[in-house]
């Protein structure tokens, strides 16, 4: 699901935008909603360890047709979802809900600070001094991280 | 540390947004009380978007008396962060789990540690706990640290 999105966000051009302008909101939350799903029941493919053809098999269902499925342009019946969440144990409202956001790490650590001066000292030199003038960097490799 | 981690990782990160969560100072009634010496609980907790490739790195200081017996005032703040790459960075697990490499985890943690620095020196400039500011933490030492709840 998230290649596709990164593709999706990748992928802009005038065509593609006079496209999508042409297109009704009821109608983008639509395909919406099937891209959804469809990335969906192929991050549960991969999540299970089934193949396409091994998760057809468990359906009673022909490859050619999982492929229509994770096309994201197929129409759903309501019987399809049942049977699709029946083989993946899990309930029919799962195949909706986006992934949860998940706690990854927790860290917890103590930090003494000990003799720290009570009156503020204020050591750093003349600020008068400093110009605006650039410094120019130096030589090196830098890591350019995209700014905010 | 596998030696998988020790490669260094290319994250596109963008820093979305800066929150502060919570805030409050408690001066004790003690008389003639100074404090210059502070001891500071903190709990880093990093959670995961997959939808939204963010990660949220919630930091909350406490800031305890020398003894521990006061607490003289907390701070958690939440850092959140794109990867634009995060399908080249995360993992997924076949379960479903995310698995975040520990370098860009130790990175993370690094800028949410000093930014709550800033926010902590601004929450409580001009206070008892004006100097109460973070001592400088190595974020390679924090990852040496064993997990206190395993998520």
């Amino acid at each position: 699901m998230m290649k596709i999105n990164k593709k999706v966000e990748q992928h802009s051009s005038p065509i593609i935008s006079e496209l999508l302008n042409k297109i009704t909101p009821a109608e983008k939350k639509r395909i919406s909603i099937k891209m959804q799903l469809a990335a969906k029941i192929d991050d549960l493919i991969s999540q299970r360890g089934f193949t396409k053809s091994g998760f057809a098999g468990k359906l009673g269902k022909n490859p050619s047709e999982i492929s229509k499925w994770l096309s994201g342009t197929h129409n759903f019946t309501l019987d399809t979802l049942v049977e699709i969440s029946d083989a993946f144990d899990i309930s029919i409202l799962d195949l909706f809900l986006s992934p949860p956001i998940r706690t990854v790490n927790k860290i917890h650590f103590v930090v003494i600070s000990e003799k720290r001066p009570q009156d503020i000292v204020y050591d750093t030199p003349n600020i008068s001094s400093f110009s605006n003038t650039p410094v120019k960097a130096k030589k090196g490799k830098y890591s350019v991280l995209t700014p905010f | 540390m596998s030696a998988t981690d020790n490669k260094e990782i290319d994250a596109q990160l963008q820093l979305t947004a800066i929150e502060l969560l919570k805030g409050s100072i408690n001066l004790p009634s003690i008389p003639d009380q100074s404090f210059t010496d502070f001891v500071f609980n903190i709990n880093l907790e990093s959670r995961v978007d997959q939808m939204k490739m963010l990660v949220y790195i919630i930091t909350d200081v406490e800031i305890k008396s020398a003894d521990q017996t006061l607490t003289l005032g907390s701070l958690t703040s939440s850092c959140i962060f794109k990867i634009l790459n995060f399908a080249d960075i995360v993992t997924i697990t076949k379960e479903g789990l995310v698995d975040l490499p520990q370098q860009l985890l130790d990175i993370l943690n690094s800028i949410s540690i000093s930014t709550t620095r800033g926010l902590m020196f601004s929450t409580f400039k001009g206070t008892f706990l004006h100097n109460a500011f973070l001592p400088i933490i190595i974020p390679k030492k924090l990852s040496e640290q064993p997990p206190r709840d395993k998520p």
